[in-house]
């Protein structure tokens, strides 16, 4: 039995995954994910735990290390984080914990991916931007004299999308 | 000259925030930076980051790709962008078995990217050329009290960016102490806004804006200066929700300000009526 999990003592509330853990190991961004010893420096710097502490990072480690697949896959505090990166930047083993939470939540699109992402995904497909510039910030451009808006590519960005098969976040969201 | 540079407006500046945009370029007009806007660009990546990174490192590549084309260096003026463009550039550069997977998807809709295009936020341009900014002063900012919020993006993870110390910060404050103006230190100088959370927990957006904006205050600023137009966003929703707290300004319009341009030249409106009242107050305009 893998050391980290003799800890956690085979409780009912939640089942381990190993696979999980190897799948998330072997993914970008969790490379690191081996080497915390879970000192906490992460949630001790995190300025969203400040305000909320629901948010907890080390907590989200842990769970990553323990490749609980449904509790994070469900877990709503994965979209709390700001990406401020100080947990990064201030991390004494590496582990990027910002970054682990980001593949997780990679991972997580499909059950708890927050509307606006939806949204932004919807958007940049449709018009390769964040947000649908209308005509009318086109005339108040030329009114303050800036040059017209460079043009922008939605047909590559769009195809590039697809070709990653994000189409279909979008279309299952709508519902 | 002080170079050329392939401008990445993104997608908050022009539209919501093109005051912003026209300080900058009324800025670098001044100071002999020549922008050629990047042509064909679209979405940097960074929303698409927390969905997917393979769709991130596509829509940077994509962006990086045209700026090779020109042979030009990027800048842009969000943070946002900036930190994304380096990190895809980056990791694009340092790990060939991406680029090349990347490369492969850029084919089927006709480009390609080799790499090592570099990538500055105007902050970064405007730093290196602080002698110039001082020795062009027209109307130095005396009696200016202005606190910085640099933002989260270009500072973090320093890995990737290079930008400025992220525990301890000084590009913005050598730019305000050179056109004049006194730098003033708070308690909350490094406190995320929070802003990648509006439309997902606004309520932790406002309670750490607050907190900053309470803390400048709390320190006698006048004014906070920002270089991410996400940033200043976040803290003047939030200003203007608890009617309290120094208002934002782009560091472009303050230095612009400076080197004699008029409001409407670094296109202080309406919009930034408390903005406006801050500097007549200081007999600025």
């Amino acid at each position: 039995m893998d050391e980290n999990l003799k800890t956690y003592g085979g409780s009912a509330a939640a089942r381990p995954d190993l696979s999980f853990r190897r799948r998330l190991e072997s993914l970008q961004g969790f490379e690191g994910l081996k080497y915390c010893f879970q000192c906490g420096v992460c949630t001790a710097s995190c300025p969203i735990t400040r305000f909320d502490p629901r948010y907890n990072p080390r907590r989200v480690i842990r769970m990553a290390m323990l490749g609980l697949r449904d509790e994070l896959l469900k877990e709503p505090s994965l979209w709390l984080c700001a990406t401020c990166f100080t947990c990064i930047e201030r991390c004494p083993q590496g582990v990027d914990p910002a970054e682990v939470i980001r593949a997780i939540r990679n991972l997580a699109v499909r059950e708890a991916m927050p509307e606006k992402y939806r949204q932004l995904l919807s958007t940049i497909m449709e018009t390769g931007l964040a947000y649908r510039m209308t005509q009318a910030h086109l005339r108040r451009r030329k009114r303050q004299g800036l040059p017209p808006l460079p043009r922008v590519d939605a047909e590559i960005t769009r195809r590039l999308l697809a070709s990653l098969g994000l189409e279909r976040l979008v279309e299952e969201g709508g519902d | 000259m002080s170079g050329e540079y392939a401008l990445f407006l993104g997608c908050t500046v022009p539209y919501r925030l093109a005051e912003y945009e026209q300080s900058a370029r009324w800025l670098c007009s001044q100071l002999g930076i020549s922008l050629v806007d990047l042509p064909e660009y679209g979405c940097c990546g960074f929303p698409l980051d927390p969905v997917s990174r393979e769709a991130m490192l596509l829509m940077a590549a994509r962006n990086l790709s045209r700026a090779e084309q020109l042979g030009l260096e990027m800048v842009t003026l969000c943070n946002g962008c900036a930190g994304t463009l380096m990190k895809a550039g980056k990791l694009l550069d340092e790990k060939s078995e991406l680029m090349e997977w990347v490369n492969k998807r850029l084919e089927s809709v006709g480009l390609s990217y080799s790499g090592g295009v570099r990538v500055r936020h105007i902050a970064s341009v405007l730093h290196d050329l602080v002698g110039e900014i001082e020795s062009k002063l027209v109307k130095p900012l005396k009696g200016l009290k202005v606190a910085v919020h640099t933002g989260c993006h270009v500072l973090r993870p320093v890995k990737y960016l290079g930008f400025d110390d992220p525990e301890s910060p000084t590009v913005l404050k050598r730019l305000i102490e050179a056109v004049g103006a006194e730098y003033v230190s708070y308690q909350e100088e490094l406190l995320c806004c929070g802003a990648p959370l509006l439309g997902i927990k606004d309520d932790i957006v406002f309670r750490l804006s607050g907190e900053k904006l309470g803390s400048a205050a709390a320190s006698g600023a006048d004014l906070v200066v920002t270089i991410c137009p996400s940033c200043f966003l976040a803290l003047e929703a939030t200003r203007l929700r608890e009617k309290a707290g120094p208002p934002a300004i782009h560091l472009t319009q303050l230095i612009g300000l400076a080197l004699g341009g008029r409001p409407e030249e670094v296109g202080i409106s309406r919009r930034q009526a408390a903005v406006a009242g801050v500097l007549r107050g200081s007999g600025i305009i």
